[in-house]
């Protein structure tokens, strides 16, 4: 894949802010919302790979076209 | 509270607000207020029809000829003000299907028209909340609608004004940065709601970071290839759908504050000991 550094950098500038936003709406203290955050941020990443690794599996089984 | 009466509270906050979807105002006139509910349509209908006179009613002609239907404006701001929506689409719908040069003052007229459906979204916060504020003896102050607003206006002002300093410059520093860095990757070709109708529509949710970053940048010509645009695109989109998570946040603390309670005791309590409460 072309620039795929570039496109994980990016995709964790992206799910750092929406991890952020996560942890504002989810915990009304400042100081839990800050602490829980590396931890949701860390969730977010893995599900998101886990996500992806399940799609790239089901495109080589099932869809590859060339 | 009985159960029966919170529902029916519940009810007639549900309907105001609706009513004001339709037709801005209207829900404060239901709830016994035609004076408030008569100048917040004046003002909310006077930003869209100040809007359509800029553009010539010209709005939804922004939109190429595959996406023009029925329910193009579904996902355009000025759907929070959905009666004068549907007049505009019924009236003007998407034009003759020719080209013809812009008005002078159409990205400012479309500004005006994605306000009042802006602002009229903020009333429908107002008038669900003062009907039910009106069937609970302890609550106070309604002040929620306006944080929201400046929220909505400035990511982060709404926590500030309620005095969660930290957490509003935090939402700002995340909210107007991922603005700033996915408006570098595309280029600035996001600053022009002809060029992205969608994606402008998301962006505007951010508010005037926006509106000052495409007066500055005055809807320049894209001359080169932007290898990163698609990148910066889904970056401002989300930064200001994500905006719409700060405000949520911002108005379940006023409405928690407004109902004479530590806000942080109860959204922090499980459910069974804020029934107890």
């Amino acid at each position: 894949m072309k620039d795929l550094p570039i496109h994980l950098v990016l995709f964790a500038v992206v799910g750092l802010v929406i991890s952020g936003l996560s942890a504002v709406f989810a915990e009304p203290e400042d100081g839990r919302a800050l602490k829980g955050f590396p931890r949701r941020y860390l969730w977010f990443l893995g599900g998101c790979a886990v996500f992806a690794a399940v799609l790239l599996a089901a495109e080589k089984l099932l869809a590859r076209t060339y | 509270m009985s159960a029966s009466r919170n529902d029916s509270s519940r009810g007639g906050a549900d309907f105001a607000a609706i009513l004001t979807w339709f037709v801005p105002g209207a829900g404060h006139v239901y709830l016994g207020r035609p004076l408030f509910g008569l100048i917040a349509f004046l003002i909310v209908e006077g930003l869209y029809f100040l809007g359509v006179r800029l553009t010539g009613g010209r709005l939804f002609e922004f939109l190429e000829p595959d996406l023009q239907g029925p329910l193009a404006g579904a996902l355009s701001p000025e759907v929070g003000n959905l009666g004068a929506m549907v007049w505009h689409m019924r009236t003007y719908a998407f034009g003759p299907g020719v080209p013809r040069p812009w008005p002078p003052h159409m990205h400012l007229g479309s500004w005006l028209t994605a306000a009042s459906g802006l602002l009229n979204a903020c009333l429908m916060v107002r008038v669900h909340f003062e009907a039910r504020r009106s069937a609970r003896a302890d609550a106070r102050g309604s002040e929620a609608w306006l944080q929201v607003l400046a929220g909505a206006l400035v990511p982060g002002l709404g926590h500030v004004l309620q005095k969660r300093v930290a957490r509003g410059i935090a939402v700002f520093v995340l909210l107007v940065g991922l603005f700033a860095l996915g408006t570098i990757l595309a280029g600035g070709s996001n600053l022009d709601r002809e060029r992205h109708f969608y994606y402008w529509a998301g962006q505007f949710l951010l508010g005037a970071p926006v509106m000052l970053l495409e007066a500055l940048h005055g809807h320049a010509r894209v001359t080169r290839d932007i290898a990163y645009v698609d990148a910066g695109l889904g970056m401002v989109c989300l930064a200001g759908l994500l905006n719409v998570l700060a405000l949520l946040d911002v108005h379940g603390h006023a409405e928690d504050a407004g109902a004479g309670s530590n806000p942080l005791a109860v959204r922090a309590a499980p459910d069974g000991a804020k029934g107890a409460a």
